[in-house]
């Protein structure tokens, strides 16, 4: 087996998301072929509706925000070594919470109402997150199982508090947040943005992002966690009381979905509003796994999902918007095989000294 | 000994790298019927790499395997065990659920698709296998619920069930007590007077010495000698093994880690841990701590000799804080820890776990991340709230070069490093500062020469610099040579510590299987005439 000159190395790591945009590509024209539509028609559309309009872009970054969140939620539980499924239903009672909170304070002012609108929709995801995690660290329950069932729980109980208690009548949704809480939309600092849902949360989602990155590979408590995430047991040994870090792990991670509400409540409908969520959980599963888990890697890859779904919204009268749900699935599959074909590679040509001469996986 | 007979396997120019690493580099190896094989080499020469391709886990990038004299390309184990090659690795791969028979059983190419297994029949030839070959099994039990010592015979037996010839054994004594090592070589033996052949690859020289008919040394990728049995001796073993220029004076006995500086231990001095009636519970394969009591002072290194599976890694976890008690108490830094309280954290002793991959370092963290995450749970080391990248590498790089580890890059993943590296970075996580105690946990089980030294020049540096050292150890050469005071764990029990003076190996190894003690009837291997100077305690 020969090794590849260094520089080809280098673009090692890069290799598998290219691979399978391209072989979504192909897919895409394929299928579009197969439905009787020019893939040229397709391209076009998009070209025009998405690269050269503002307006697209706009759409394309408020849908990247919201999978931001989502994604970095479950980047921050892998972190930890734990899989979750529920930050669909994190980011619902976040969002939920959220709206609650900034009704009820209708009559603050900004400077106080915002942050505290802020805190709740954090809060609230954050404790529909405390629960597997709590589970998990004190009886061992599996965090798969009770982040899926939290899901339909949370769903379950969103829709029953908006029809029994909270929705305006004739509607599935809340009354308005105060005026104070809501987020301004990026369209005043770029006027072409008009009409685009995309605003100050995006803002939010950086900085979040960029906290993870700082918290998790900056901080002591950072690295415990991750320490956790690879070697419960080691982490055990060396005092590092895994069962908390767990909890913290999910508190922060439903915290980050909770922040979903910023984005939807605050930042554009201003009321919480039922079956909003979509799927944006799943999808951030997704965002997630193309990003390795990496949270500033989540900042791409959710700009990506972002792109692709709402250029799922501008083919829609070419063809079936389902054909993008397709694309997503394909991508993934076709990342997740280069990604195994990538680590293959790199342990068969830079295994440094000794390693699997001696050890190696046997 | 002497067998000009056609050889079994011959392995001819095999050329294997990793990256830029030579694992192997045009190693010849012929490996004759009737012979016992012995292929030694520090960790990393490439012995297990060669072993590998043998058995198909690795294609070599050039050279060629000959069995019977025909070229054959091994793809996998499978292949190879169809041409009568069998490995007993050092994990083994059997499944604990099952039975021995049901194991045996598994993968053996008669048996197949949905009928039904023919028990009875199976049963009877495994048991007279089992008798033909001196190998002591029951093969209805539950693999679960055997020790170490015999889930090896276990796998010895599915491998001769199944036609091996040839039985390559890596480190196979490594976790036996002496009169198990003592009945494995006789099977050997008995395998060897059959015409089948064996490859037995060791850190320990005593063991080549014993029983080895030929014996090849490997030496960064390379043959670095090769002699029969009337052509080499320990000096010219450790020549190979070291390089040239090493084998004077006195290296093999240092190498070896016989005592080589007898410190004069003092009872007098304070209690540092101390242990009162310990209970704890067994955890998987492992047994429960029955009433433990020992007392480790200052400046002192207690040796625990045992089998492992006899509550050394229970006792590890109590000791060092990572699990509760049931029962009784420890005493450490002036305070007491019972069975409602936890140990805080600034009492915990540095602890040197006994599986450095799944209990010790973090898999996919560098070596400088390994080396910090040891801080975490004492607030006051860690260095404040910001983990710099930069000045955690400047802090790492002089810890390893310090304690030796190769290559001593902080950026390196853990799993670049071999074996003997991994422990000496584990080592330099736990002893990086003088503390007043450490625990050590077989501290160099399956570990070359040179670093087993020097680690063990490193917990002697420890105990001169007043910290005291609980050495839980399977390998008496080991306690022999480090401990002041040594005390025998056997079923969860510890008999009582005696000067090193008053212990010879033969005694403690026979109470290490429990002859000698009230459970007499435990032993099998030794004979009758046992002294018992243990007592059982509690």
């Amino acid at each position: 087996m020969r090794r590849p000159p260094a520089g080809l190395l280098r673009l090692l790591p890069a290799l598998p998301a290219l691979a399978a945009v391209a072989v979504a590509l192909l897919a895409g024209a394929l299928a579009a072929l197969a439905l009787g539509v020019a893939p040229a028609a397709i391209a076009e559309r998009v070209v025009q509706g998405i690269v050269l309009s503002p307006y697209g872009w706009g759409q394309v970054l408020y849908k990247a925000t919201f999978l931001a969140f989502t994604g970095l939620s479950v980047a921050i539980a892998f972190s930890a070594g734990l899989f979750n499924i529920g930050a669909e239903g994190q980011a619902v009672i976040g969002s939920l919470v959220c709206a609650l909170v900034g009704i009820a304070g209708a009559g603050l002012s900004g400077a106080l109402l915002l942050p505290l609108a802020l805190a709740a929709a954090f809060a609230g995801g954050a404790l529909w997150g405390w629960i597997p995690g709590w589970l998990k660290a004190r009886w061992g329950t599996h965090e798969v199982i009770q982040t899926i069932m939290l899901n339909f729980i949370a769903l379950a109980l969103a829709n029953l508090l908006i029809a029994r208690r909270f929705g305006m009548p004739e509607t599935v949704r809340t009354a308005e947040v105060g005026a104070g809480a809501w987020l301004p939309r990026l369209e005043g600092l770029w006027p072409a943005l008009r009409g685009s849902a995309v605003n100050a949360s995006l803002l939010l989602a950086v900085a979040a992002a960029l906290l993870a990155h700082l918290f998790l590979f900056h901080t002591p408590a950072g690295l415990a966690l991750r320490a956790v995430g690879r070697g419960r047991r080691q982490a055990e040994l060396l005092g590092l009381r895994p069962g908390r870090r767990i909890v913290l792990a999910f508190v922060l991670a439903g915290g980050a979905a909770g922040l979903v509400g910023a984005n939807f409540v605050l930042g554009y409908k201003h009321y919480y509003e039922d079956g909003f969520s979509g799927g944006i959980g799943f999808l951030g599963i997704a965002v997630a796994l193309l990003a390795r888990n990496a949270p500033l890697a989540v900042l791409p890859a959710a700009l990506f999902f972002g792109f692709l779904s709402q250029a799922g919204f501008v083919v829609n009268t070419l063809v079936p918007r389902e054909l993008v749900d397709i694309l997503t699935g394909l991508i993934l599959l076709a990342f997740i095989v280069a990604e195994q074909a990538r680590r293959r590679a790199s342990r068969s040509w830079a295994a440094p000294a000794g390693a699997a001469a001696e050890e190696g996986a046997a | 000994m002497e067998s000009p007979r056609a050889p079994l396997v011959r392995l001819e120019g095999i050329t294997r790298r990793f990256g830029r690493t030579r694992a192997n580099e045009r190693i010849d190896l012929t490996l004759r019927p009737g012979e016992i094989h012995a292929l030694v080499g520090e960790n990393g020469a490439g012995k297990s790499t060669l072993m590998r391709v043998l058995y198909g886990l690795l294609r070599p990038d050039a050279g060629r395997v000959l069995v019977d004299g025909r070229e054959e390309a091994i793809a996998s184990p499978a292949d190879a065990l169809r041409l009568g090659i069998g490995m007993i690795h050092q994990h083994f791969m059997l499944v604990p659920p099952m039975t021995v028979l049901e194991n045996v059983a598994l993968g053996y190419p008669g048996l197949r698709g949905l009928r039904p297994l023919p028990r009875a029949p199976l049963a009877a030839r495994l048991r007279e296998l089992c008798a033909t070959y001196g190998l002591e099994l029951d093969v209805q039990a539950r693999v679960a619920d055997l020790g170490v010592g015999e889930r090896q015979r276990v796998e010895i037996a599915r491998l001769l069930f199944q036609g091996a010839r040839l039985l390559i054994c890596d480190e196979p004594t490594a976790v036996l007590a002496p009169p198990e090592v003592a009945a494995f070589f006789r099977t050997l033996r008995r395998f060897r007077a059959e015409g089948r052949g064996v490859v037995l690859i060791t850190h320990k020289l005593a063991e080549v010495l014993e029983t080895a008919d030929r014996v090849t040394v490997l030496r960064r990728g390379r043959v670095a000698g090769e002699a029969a049995r009337d052509d080499f001796d320990e000096r010219r073993l450790v020549a190979w093994i070291m390089g040239a220029g090493a084998g004077s004076g006195a290296a093999p006995a240092e190498a070896r880690g016989l005592p080589a500086a007898a410190q004069g231990p003092s009872t007098a001095r304070e209690e540092v841990l101390g242990a009162r009636g310990l209970r704890a519970r067994g955890s998987g394969a492992g047994a429960r701590l029955e009433g433990i009591d020992f007392s480790l002072r200052r400046g002192e290194i207690l040796g625990i000799a045992g089998v492992q599976g006899n509550g050394q890694r229970e006792l590890a976890e109590v000791v060092s804080g990572a699990a509760a008690l049931e029962g009784g108490e420890i005493r450490i830094g002036g305070e007491r820890v019972g069975p409602r309280r936890r140990m805080a954290a600034r009492l915990r002793p540095a602890l040197v776990p006994e599986d450095r991959v799944g209990e010790g370092l973090i898999p996919g963290f560098t070596l400088w991340e390994n080396l910090l995450v040891a801080r975490l749970s004492r607030p006051a080391d860690r260095g404040g709230r910001w983990i710099g990248h930069r000045r955690a590498r400047a802090w790492a790089r002089p810890l390893l070069e310090r304690f030796r580890v190769l290559p001593a890059d902080p950026d390196l993943p853990v799993e670049a490093l071999s074996g003997g590296n991994q422990q000496k970075l584990l080592c330099a996580r736990a002893l990086d500062r003088p503390g007043p105690l450490l625990v050590a946990a077989q501290p160099t089980r399956g570990i070359d020469l040179a670093s087993t030294a020097f680690l063990h020049g490193l917990l002697r540096e420890y105990r001169a610099a007043g910290g005291s050292v609980l050495l839980i150890s399977a390998d008496l050469d080991e306690i022999l040579a480090l401990a002041d005071r040594v005390a025998v764990l056997y079923r969860g029990r510890l008999g009582p510590a005696r000067p090193r003076a008053e212990c010879d190996l033969e005694t403690l190894g026979r109470e290490m299987v429990g002859v000698g003690s009230a459970e007499r009837e435990a032993g099998r291997a030794a004979g009758g005439d046992a002294p018992s100077p243990a007592g059982e305690e509690s």
